[in-house]
């Protein structure tokens, strides 16, 4: 009973999670598609989501954004994987019993970054706010579930 | 080829000591991760960390794995998004290292792993392992628990076939773990019936 109390510290992100997913509407990635050059929030804010999903990602290239130090993105695979028509289904039905240490490690140079927030993000788009607030919410609760789940045995 | 700024080992030691107001090597775990500028060289100076059990190196550029003498209880390495392409120089590692965390690297040839026989774990998703006869270098490995291998050139293949779980399983039938999921019995069997 103790353990599941633990567990229930990650429930507020992920539900909060789940409705920053639900609020996207298709028209918010048929909008992003047809922009030649998103913001640089929203290529990061992607950039966390192609980690969490293992896709492919460029070297770590410095370039200096707005005054702030980054990686170059990798927008391109970003828009690859928004064609998916699945690509909203496939965050809500995230497997996040499998994300790794090594995963969450890959993420915090972007989830530490001074435009991986919500408030940059909102200034951007409402898709944008959703998958920042996904990305905090899968790295929350895999660093709750590492200390909680072992105690389950 | 141009070199362009980076950051050295015992710079990226001193951001560590400063973000966390600590003495570096007094710490169990030292996370050197995400310099900006990167760190392109690992070099001796990681020798200073004598209590360190978890070295954090990932997303930096490093091309070679290196330096690593003197950290006589290593347990974690993690080397993720860099730039390696061979696993060298853990000689001096391999009676400790427990978790190699090595995604999102140049990995083409998995020599060198069948010295690390405490592996538990290893995390290799997207490098580039082609071929099974890399992969059953894995076989030498008798304590492997936990394998991370999407995003390789041999995964893509057998996952388009639908034998790539099947296969891993035949090889290393003692492996709980792959690419997050439990290995099951029938996996297991599946395995067993390709007769590896």
């Amino acid at each position: 009973a103790e353990v599941e109390k633990d567990l229930e510290a990650a429930k507020p992100a992920l539900i909060e999670a789940e409705s920053a997913l639900n609020a996207i509407k298709p028209d918010d990635i048929k909008n992003l598609k047809a922009l030649k050059n998103p913001p640089d929030v929203i290529k990061i804010i992607f950039d966390g989501v192609l980690i969490l999903k293992r896709g492919p990602m460029l070297k770590c290239q410095m370039v200096d954004i707005k005054g702030f130090a980054c990686y170059k993105d990798n927008y391109s695979e970003a828009s690859k994987m928004m064609n998916d028509s699945n690509f909203l289904a496939s965050l809500q039905q995230f497997p996040k019993e499998n994300i790794t240490d090594e995963d969450c490690e890959l993420l915090t140079p972007y989830t530490d970054h001074g435009l991986f927030t919500v408030e940059a993000a909102a200034k951007a788009s409402g898709l944008a706010v959703g998958l920042c607030k996904w990305v905090k919410a899968m790295k929350t609760y895999h660093e709750i579930a590492k200390v909680v789940i072992p105690k389950m045995d | 080829m141009t070199v362009g700024p980076q950051t050295s080992i015992k710079d990226a030691i001193k951001n560590f000591e400063t973000k966390w107001n600590c003495v570096a090597s007094e710490e169990s775990k030292v996370l050197l991760y995400g310099q900006l500028p990167p760190v392109v060289k690992m070099d001796n100076t990681l020798g200073t960390l004598k209590a360190c059990k978890h070295l954090s190196l990932s997303s930096n550029c490093i091309e070679k794995i290196a330096g690593l003498k003197g950290l006589e209880q290593l347990e974690v390495l993690s080397l993720g998004r860099n730039q390696i392409k061979k696993l060298e120089g853990l000689d001096d590692v391999a009676s400790t290292l427990k978790e190699l965390w090595i995604s999102y690297n140049l990995l083409d040839k998995l020599n060198g792993i069948e010295k690390l026989t405490n592996l538990t774990v290893v995390y290799m998703s997207n490098n580039l392992i082609a071929k099974w006869t890399e992969f059953d270098k894995f076989k030498e490995l008798p304590n492997i628990e936990e394998l991370l291998f999407v995003g390789n050139p041999l995964w893509e293949v057998h996952t388009k076939s639908d034998d790539y779980r099947i296969n891993v399983a035949g090889r290393i039938p003692w492996l709980k773990k792959l690419d997050g999921v439990p290995v099951d019995d029938d996996e297991r069997e599946g395995g067993k019936a390709l007769g590896l």
